[in-house]
């Protein structure tokens, strides 16, 4: 599911950062999603509802220690890309 | 424009930095090995890893010399050979056992350097056909080379560097004769009275041709008497003696910036401006030294002279005057890390610089700087351990991706630690030894995050880690790069991910 979520942000040509390449080249898929996610938030970029399903999917499969606020950090910036994405193909 | 010999200063630096930024890696690595393997390793490893850019610098002296006005027609430059391997590898070993990465990188300035001087001299040398200058370069400064230093230089590199800075003529600049034959006591009365000064200093900004005149003049015998008393005949040059700082000519400290410009046949050097300066800064300070009694005639007078030049160039700062440096040159390349005067002189480039300003591999209770200067908020020491769902997620019982990097956890495109790696007291160990090992490096993540990139060495196993943590110190995930027994799931199958420290090296910690 990760590897497919940024598999199909490249092919929604989403240009991702070299440093998602370089960390899912490293070995942390996770990593590299969860950073291509706060891209897409922080560059204000939509996505085709195929490629934002494949991300949500992704995502769910992410974990994170509740000891930090990840979790929250990560849905917050999933739902303005949501948001942003059904205001642009509205 | 900046003087040219400073921006090829700035490129050395470079150089440097860059070789530097790798060396310190690989010797901290070296150094998670026990002695023997440590040494056995640098051995073979840093002769390796320095001659690529020994011989960089080399290329640059060789294109720049050829570059240099005057030399003998269809005169090629050449590149020296870079010191014997086993020099090198005893530099390395000796290195690592100093284990201090401000001594690494002036070790590593010095040998970078040298390439430079070294193919310098040795074109000096051949296209002269004057050895005398392999054996003891600091016996043709001024005549054959000059030192150029950067503005902020070393009260003793900048005593060097007012060596050599005027070629009176062609002659000078093309033979060993040793130091000029200076102007007499009368000889400047009488210059100062014509043009209405009251100092060398002034009389250099409105009429050095008269001063160069006059000391062309002073380069014969005019005198009989005094010609006999030499041996000579009236109309021959005068030698003037070596200059009493000759022995230091060739002298590069640790860190030491300084270049070595060559002198082609015919060729003229024109120092840096603010060389004026310390030209008048050096007659101030043996004059200044003199008066107070400091000066024996021995081989400590350079480091008097050192010191109060130091002091002179301090008091002008303090008292904000003006001076002939310019600005642009005042930011030259930094020689903030240059040895205190009396170190260097007493290194005499020997390498083994003063050691004041060790600050070992870094402290353990704080970070390496961020690239920016800043710092992680927090130090090694207070990151929180792993918990048991850490464990968890690394063992695979997470609800979510079904596992972390433990070995056997099969999940696509993540690697997996060796199979050593078990409990929670391993994978702490590695965090442990990551975050504290003098390889790491750092960078922020986003979201208040930062990652951490090591090459440790933890129960006889090589691995490159990256740890991540977040705002407040709590670990975010953990993972081995490469490594002993590491591999990667790459479409169902599991590939092997030596230890490779490109890894680390060549990380860029690039978060956009």
């Amino acid at each position: 599911m990760i590897t497919e979520a940024l598999d199909a942000l490249a092919a929604a040509g989403v240009s991702l950062s070299r440093g998602v390449i370089e960390q899912r080249q490293d070995g942390n898929p996770d990593g590299a999603l969860l950073d291509a996610i706060r891209h897409l938030d922080e560059q204000k970029i939509s996505l085709t509802n195929e490629a934002l399903q494949a991300v949500r999917a992704g995502a769910e499969q992410l974990a994170f220690n509740p000891r930090t606020n990840l979790r929250t950090l990560l849905d917050q910036a999933l739902e303005r890309i949501e948001q942003r994405s059904a205001s642009s193909a509205a | 424009m900046a003087h040219w010999p400073t921006e090829l200063q700035r490129v050395l630096a470079a150089l440097t930095t860059d070789a530097a930024n790798r060396a310190v890696p690989l010797m901290a690595h070296a150094a998670e090995f026990g002695r023997r393997e440590s040494l056995a390793f640098i051995t073979d490893a840093f002769p390796e890893f320095i001659t690529p850019f020994i011989a960089g610098a080399g290329d640059i002296a060789a294109t720049i010399y050829e570059d240099l006005p005057g030399g003998i027609d269809g005169y090629t430059a050449f590149t020296a050979d870079p010191p014997p391997l086993d020099k090198l590898a005893a530099a390395g070993r000796y290195a690592l056992l100093r284990g201090i990465e401000s001594f690494i990188e002036g070790m590593l300035t010095r040998l970078i350097n040298n390439g430079f001087r070294d193919t310098t001299f040795e074109n000096i040398a051949k296209e002269y056909g004057e050895p005398v200058i392999l054996e003891a370069p600091g016996a043709v400064l001024g005549t054959l080379w000059a030192r150029h230093a950067s503005a902020n230089a070393c009260g003793f590199c900048r005593v060097l560097a007012t060596r050599g800075a005027v070629y009176h003529s062609e002659e000078s600049a093309t033979r060993v004769i040793g130091e000029s034959i200076g102007l007499t006591i009368t000889d400047k009365r009488r210059l100062f009275q014509e043009y209405h000064v009251g100092s060398m200093a002034e009389l250099r900004k409105v009429a050095p041709e008269a001063i160069a005149r006059e000391r062309e003049r002073r380069q014969y015998y005019t005198s009989e008497k005094a010609a006999r008393k030499a041996g000579k005949h009236v109309g021959d040059r005068k030698v003037g003696r070596l200059r009493g700082t000759q022995d230091y000519g060739d002298k590069f400290h640790d860190k030491c910036h300084c270049t070595a410009i060559a002198v082609r046949p015919g060729g003229h050097y024109e120092p840096a401006p603010y060389v004026r300066q310390w030209e008048a800064d050096h007659e101030q300070a043996i004059n200044d030294a003199q008066e107070a009694g400091e000066l024996t005639g021995g081989r400590d007078d350079i480091k008097v002279i050192a010191r109060r030049m130091d002091q002179i160039e301090r008091d002008r700062r303090n008292s904000d005057t003006s001076s002939n440096i310019s600005a642009p040159d005042v930011k030259d390349v930094r020689d903030d890390d240059a040895p205190a005067t009396d170190s260097a002189a007493d290194d005499g480039g020997n390498g083994t610089g003063n050691g004041t300003d060790r600050t070992g591999f870094g402290s353990p209770d704080e970070f390496p700087k961020l690239p920016d200067g800043s710092s992680v908020p927090y130090g090694p020491s207070d990151v929180a351990p792993l918990d048991s769902w850490d464990f968890d997620y690394f063992a695979g019982k997470s609800t979510q991706s079904g596992g972390g990097h433990r070995y056997g956890s099969k999940i696509d495109g993540k690697t997996e630690f060796a199979q050593w790696v078990q409990s929670l007291d391993d994978l702490q160990a590695i965090q442990d030894a990551a975050l504290t090992s003098p390889s790491v490096r750092v960078y922020p993540a986003g979201w208040g995050r930062y990652q951490f990139r090591s090459a440790v060495n933890v129960r006889g196993h090589a691995m490159v880690v990256h740890v991540v943590l977040d705002a407040h110190g709590y670990p975010v995930t953990i993972f081995p790069v490469n490594g002993d027994g590491v591999g990667r799931n790459v479409g169902g199958r599991r590939e092997d991910r030596p230890f490779d420290l490109d890894a680390l090296l060549n990380w860029t910690g690039d978060d956009h």
